[in-house]
């Protein structure tokens, strides 16, 4: 039995990679990825939360979330695309006109 | 080795053809049709030779089951219902597919319309062969993507990406349906079991759902009031799938519009098979509707009124192919409505509802497949601009008027003499006849009968408008190559024959199914457990109720000849159009009134200016004394908002880290 | 169980699928029906769930709660959903999408409904997510407007981070209760309150719920949104959507995680103070209304989240008597807005800035009627006496000094005198600068949206008596622990 702590871990350095990811990167594809990496880092401590406490509830709740997970991308890859249209770039730091 | 053992590869072959089309067809000619062609044709033998194996030794069906995982699986089931409607879907198919080489040869993405025809080929077939509910549910949705993939295949055009999108978002009704339905009958069956579900027994198979009708009949539950079985209520459920994607009334309304796909793509999916589905899966779960009889009054009701309700739209289009599909739908009430006749005739309506899809399916196909012949040809769908193609397209004319006349069913009744049509639609409307006889109601046939003078008149008109008489333009034309006749000869010579040769065996072959073999259903127990019983049948109708449907067609097509041909009747006059009601929802916009004017700007304005000029000075006042310290703060506080959204990020996680330490430093100084 | 007690849920949503279905079969110029569909339904929400208040249940194995404070918050959701689809009738004119535009504000609203009557964290993470993916696809409906674009991406990047946040947020509360019931969380939540994650499993929700709330530094997004998104469009997110966050902060703050008070109160008094200060100071500067009144609206944020400090019954009875009241006011003045843009888009259809301050300019002359509904608005939003802004400020200021944070109260009231700048300002280009442009016709629905506001402005600041107290039974249901 692999103690708790290092799916803990896990999840924590696999967050933090999305996290990074979120700050630094340009293009919004892998700002997306980023965000489903930081999703599916709270869904893991789920399940291992689950699985620790002999409790069902913490795997349904990873259902529903990857379920959401998969909705907002196709949101934002839509509202990526329209932006394509316009711009024709997904490259963030070019879209700011609104600000101040 | 036997042919049972290669039963699997029927669907999968076509999924390895939709594969390698996917990525290897642009390289080859004509987009790679030959690897779908030669796929469909492998899965034809093999479906032959089952069905020819199954007619010899009725016993040997075909049964595989694997675990999938818990108490579900995923299996193959061929037995004669399913083997006749595997042969059928390849056959067509492959028809299909050989013709589409010349249609789609000017298309710009061959290669994706061949990938895509051979994923729903695939699926199809998956949907036919799965052997429970939860497979057969999930090859259902694949059709319904593919479906959705090639009527928007040419998205460029707004009206096709619509089209697309209705019908998706139309039969999604239906599916929802379909998957509650599902869920109940898991969840009773779960509880039949008391959650005990023995090794090896899968809940969601059709022999084990069979096994359990009478304890599903006798769980009840309460809505709005009503006692209703859950056998009532899931069936109930499983029809309104049937309703959605076989195109019957309410949810019909996508099935014209998605003729905006190729018509290739409108004579596989939407005349020959996906709209079938629907028709197949009552058909599969028959013992089910068997002790349901309420569920089965609604499918004989709601087919019957979908056949003529569908005929009256089809006798005013004047788009070739929108005809057509509404003959579809028209034609798909029928078989509706031959299913739910079962209430009389028993498990006999499942082969002769069957047999009239088969039949359909060969002359529908054909006459989508002429007049894609046509459109190909002249670049139109519009019958008025048409007239006197005959004389262009020969062979094209003389395969669309005999598909016409299996669609009518021409034939002579008590005689094998007869098209295709003829023994399936007069055994239908004959059934509902005896349907009217035994449970007293006798509106589905009249709408029946009804029905067949419409179709009729419909097919005739086309026919008429379309073939016969003077271009009415300039349209050139010529006939096809022969890639595209040789089909339609081969589905003419279907539709001409098929019924005559094979009324007999068929029925008998099909309507066992439920009797001595996979699932071995004593049907008339389950009719008494429905509460009613089934009609001696014994062929007594009077003479009049075998000929009237002959008789509703040919004066059908005499209507048709006097309109359209001698033209005894001026159409234009009957068709303007001239209508107030338009007029009257339009002039019942609002008025700016005058309470408008009057109130807010004498009273209010005047007032607001009067006192306005002294809360000005006030309000002036206040922000001095704050402005100096505040403005300079606003100025240099907004320059936090750069605009660019990675900053935003930023500021959120520093937020929590700082609130994290700030939490902690203060909980220590506390 | 009884459906009758989802009926308004079921409503919306089977009103929702309507309005998507019917729009397909539509021509163009006949979707108009839609949006009357779409306010129908709401309207019969509406009257469903004030006929059902007072009734109290459990729902779906405990997961949802029909009690006091959820009644209170479906009011509220729905009447800004009503003041939504009214507006959208004219803004979606002519528009193919029409049908897209109300069934995503439907669902957003379903979303919100669930949310006040959630009584698990996992309804309550699904519901606030149906309603954010619904105002994601909403804030970038101008699909060839850049701005509304970069609006939708700044909103969706920042909400998916917020939900990352609040996910593994509450992945640690589980991990901690072994629960996802708020009140089961509520009972063990003192082993969560020994343990080391307790503090970031807080600050992760607050996070999480902050951006909804759009409280400072949550906030980046809020600005930008609410000024590039289509107007009627901000009124749901500033009315809607952000008090979807303080019910889901109440129910997970107050009820489940009573016993880490000590934490969230310090954690909430700092963003109170900084959130208030910052909105009201950025707001002076702004030239775009909209962006102004998206400071505002942080501003306001900074204001309700005050209650979270107090802990009183009053204050938090003020708080959310607070959040009905900002309701009518923001999506009232987001309203106004709309018809002002609708007013220079119809004169020239390529004016850069149609939410220019320069554009309200004589408005009072112009669109008599808009102009005195913004009026109203503003004023409300300032605080000014017999408004609902007024008596909102005043029981929550009151009972923040009553409990001795007096410090608190005064930065709160120097903030609204800050305030009267800003909302002052639009006032005066409304009715004291002059014009020479032509009056205009206003268009009706956005009218009938308005004048429906501003009726609920003045009365709940005229007859705020029975609200007070119903918000104070809403608030009760908080501290007794939930159900």
């Amino acid at each position: 039995m692999i103690p708790i702590a290092l799916y803990l871990a896990l999840a924590a350095i696999i967050f933090s990679v999305g996290l990074y990811g979120l700050m630094t990167q340009r293009s919004g594809i892998r700002i997306l990825m980023c965000v489903e990496l930081m999703l599916n880092a709270a869904n893991l401590n789920l399940v291992a939360f689950s699985s620790y406490h002999h409790d069902l509830t913490g795997q349904v709740f990873a259902l529903f979330s990857i379920a959401l997970a998969a909705c907002e991308a196709a949101i934002g890859f839509a509202i990526l695309m329209a932006l394509y249209r316009m711009k024709d770039t997904i490259s963030l730091d070019h879209i700011n006109i609104l600000r101040w | 080795m036997a042919v049972e053992n290669l039963a699997f590869l029927i669907p999968v072959l076509p999924a390895l053809a939709f594969v390698l089309t996917f990525f290897l067809g642009k390289k080859l000619p004509t987009g790679g049709a030959i690897i779908p062609i030669a796929a469909i044709a492998t899965s034809f033998i093999i479906s032959l030779l089952i069905t020819l194996n199954l007619l010899a030794n009725p016993e040997e069906v075909v049964s595989q089951s694997y675990s999938w995982f818990a108490i579900l699986n995923v299996g193959i089931l061929v037995d004669p219902l399913a083997a006749v409607m595997l042969t059928m879907v390849t056959f067509v198919s492959l028809l299909i597919h050989i013709y589409s080489t010349g249609y789609m040869s000017h298309d710009k993405a061959p290669s994706r319309y061949f990938a895509e025809t051979a994923l729903f080929t695939a699926s199809m077939l998956g949907l036919i062969l799965s052997d429970n509910i939860l497979q057969l549910f999930i090859c259902w949705e694949l059709v319904g993507v593919c479906s959705y993939l090639l009527i928007g295949f040419w998205f460029e055009k707004p009206s096709a990406a619509t089209a697309a999108k209705k019908a998706f978002l139309t039969t999604r009704i239906g599916d929802v349906m379909f998957l509650t339905g599902i869920i109940v009958l898991f969840s009773d069956l779960f509880k039949i079991f008391n959650g005990n579900v023995p090794d090896g027994v899968y809940i969601l198979r059709f022999d084990e759902i069979f096994a359990h009708i009478p304890d599903l009949a006798a769980i009840n539950a309460n809505i709005f009031g009503m006692e209703v079985s859950h056998i009532t209520l899931i069936t109930l459920l499983f029809f309104g799938g049937a309703v959605g994607k076989s195109g019957q009334f309410p949810l019909h309304v996508w099935l014209p519009d998605a003729m905006e796909g190729p018509t290739t793509v409108s004579a596989l999916i939407h005349a020959a098979t996906m709209v079938t589905a629907g028709v197949y899966l009552v058909a599969r779960t028959f013992p089910m509707f068997i002790a349901a009889p309420d569920s089965l009054m609604v499918v004989a009701y709601v087919g019957a009124f979908t056949a003529i309700f569908a005929g009256t739209m089809g006798i005013v289009m004047n788009d070739l192919k929108r005809v057509l599909a509404y003959s579809t739908v028209s034609q798909l009430g029928y078989m509706m409505l031959g299913l739910g006749v079962g209430a009389a005739v028993g498990s006999e309506a499942v082969g002769i509802a069957l047999f009239h899809l088969i039949n359909h399916a060969f002359f529908k196909a054909l006459l989508f497949l002429c007049a894609g012949s046509v459109i190909h040809a002249v670049g139109t769908h519009d019958m008025r601009q048409l007239g006197g193609v005959a004389k262009v397209m020969p062979i094209t004319a003389i395969t669309m008027i005999i598909a016409s006349l299996a669609l009518t069913g021409i034939g002579i009744p008590g005689t094998s003499i007869g098209t295709s049509g003829f023994f399936s639609k007069d055994a239908i409307i004959e059934n509902a006849y005896l349907f009217g006889e035994t449970t007293g109601t006798w509106l589905p046939y009249i709408f029946s009968i009804a029905a067949a003078l419409l179709t009729s008149i419909y097919i005739f008109r086309l026919i008429f408008m379309t073939f016969y008489g003077k271009p009415r333009t300039d349209y050139g034309g010529h006939e096809s190559p022969a890639s595209m006749t040789i089909p339609l000869s081969i589905l003419a010579l279907c539709a001409l024959v098929f019924g005559g040769l094979t009324t007999k065996t068929f029925n008998t072959f099909v309507s066992e199914t439920f009797v001595n073999n996979f699932v071995n259903m004593d049907i008339s127990s389950l009719a008494t457990l429905g509460g009613y019983h089934l009609a001696e049948h014994a062929g007594e109708e009077p003479m009049l109720i075998l000929w009237l449907p002959l008789i509703m067609a040919l004066a059908g097509l005499v209507i048709t000849f006097l309109i359209y041909g001698l033209k005894i009747v001026n159409m234009d006059k009957l068709v303007s159009r001239n209508n107030p009601i338009y007029k009257l929802l339009y002039n019942r916009y609002y008025q700016n009134s005058i309470f408008t004017n009057f109130i807010s700007v004498k009273v209010i304005y005047e007032g607001f200016a009067f006192a306005g000029r002294a809360v000005d000075r006030g309000f002036d006042w206040i922000v001095k004394w704050f402005s100096d310290f505040t403005l300079e703060a606003g100025e240099s506080l907004r320059q936090f908002q750069t605009g660019a959204v990675q900053n935003y990020a930023t500021a959120v996680i520093t937020g929590v880290s700082l609130l994290v330490i700030l939490i902690k430093v203060v909980m220590e100084v506390l | 169980m009884n459906l009758m007690l989802v009926a308004p849920e079921l409503t919306i949503a089977v009103t929702g699928l309507a309005v998507l279905l019917i729009g397909l079969f539509l021509p163009t110029d006949s979707k108009k029906i839609l949006g009357y569909l779409a306010s129908l339904g709401v309207l019969i929400a509406l009257a469903l769930t004030v006929s059902s208040l007072g009734t109290e249940a459990l729902l779906f194995y405990n997961t949802v709660s029909i009690d006091a404070l959820s009644q209170f918050f479906k009011i509220v959701f729905l009447v800004v959903a009503l003041l939504f689809t009214i507006a959208g009738i004219k803004y979606t004119e002519g528009n193919s999408n029409t049908e897209e535009f109300f069934t995503l504000g439907l669902f957003a609203t379903i979303g919100m409904m669930f949310v006040a009557s959630a009584n698990d964290l996992m309804v309550l993470f699904v519901a606030f997510e149906l309603a954010s993916l619904a105002t994601y696809a909403l804030a970038g409906f101008e699909k060839k407007n850049i701005k509304s674009l970069e609006a939708a991406m700044k909103y969706f990047i920042i909400g998916s981070l917020s939900a990352a946040l609040m996910l593994l947020g509450i992945s640690y509360v589980y991990g901690a209760t072994g629960t996802t019931s708020i009140p089961e969380i509520a009972a063990n939540s003192a082993t969560l309150a020994s343990s080391p994650i307790g503090i970031v499993a807080v600050v992760l929700l607050l996070a999480g719920f902050g951006f909804k709330i759009a409280l400072v530094p949550f906030h980046m997004w809020a600005p930008d949104t609410y000024q590039g998104s289509p107007s009627v469009v901000s009124a749901l997110l500033a009315a809607g959507s952000k008090k979807m966050g303080i019910v889901a902060a109440l129910k997970v703050f107050v009820v489940a995680l009573i016993a880490l008070k000590a934490d969230w109160q310090i954690a909430f008094a700092i963003l109170a103070v900084i959130t208030m200060t910052y909105g009201n100071v950025v707001a002076l500067k702004q030239t775009s209304v909209k962006r102004m009144l998206a400071y505002s609206s942080l501003a306001q944020a900074g204001y309700i989240t005050m209650a979270f400090v107090v802990l009183t019954p009053i204050a938090l009875g003020g708080g959310i008597f607070y959040a009905l009241s900002h309701g009518f006011m923001k999506a009232g003045a987001f309203i106004a807005t709309a018809a002002v843009t609708y007013m220079v888009l119809s004169e020239n259809k390529d004016s850069a800035d149609p939410d220019h301050i320069e554009n309200f300019r004589g408005l009072g002359k112009r669109m008599p009627i808009t102009a005195l509904c913004m009026t109203i608005f503003v004023f409300a939003l300032a605080g000014i006496p017999l408004t609902a802004g007024y008596m909102s400020k005043f029981v929550l200021f009151s009972s923040t000094i009553q409990s001795g944070f007096v410090w608190l109260a005064v930065i709160a009231i120097l903030n609204s005198a800050i305030s009267l700048g800003y909302y002052a300002k639009i006032v005066k280009y409304m009715y004291f600068l002059p014009t020479d442009s032509e009056k205009v016709s206003e268009p009706f629905p956005y009218t009938i949206a308005m004048i429906i506001a501003a009726v609920g402005v003045l009365a709940l600041g005229f007859w705020s008596e029975p609200f007070v107290h119903w918000a104070m039974e809403a608030a009760s249901v908080l501290l007794t622990g939930g159900m």
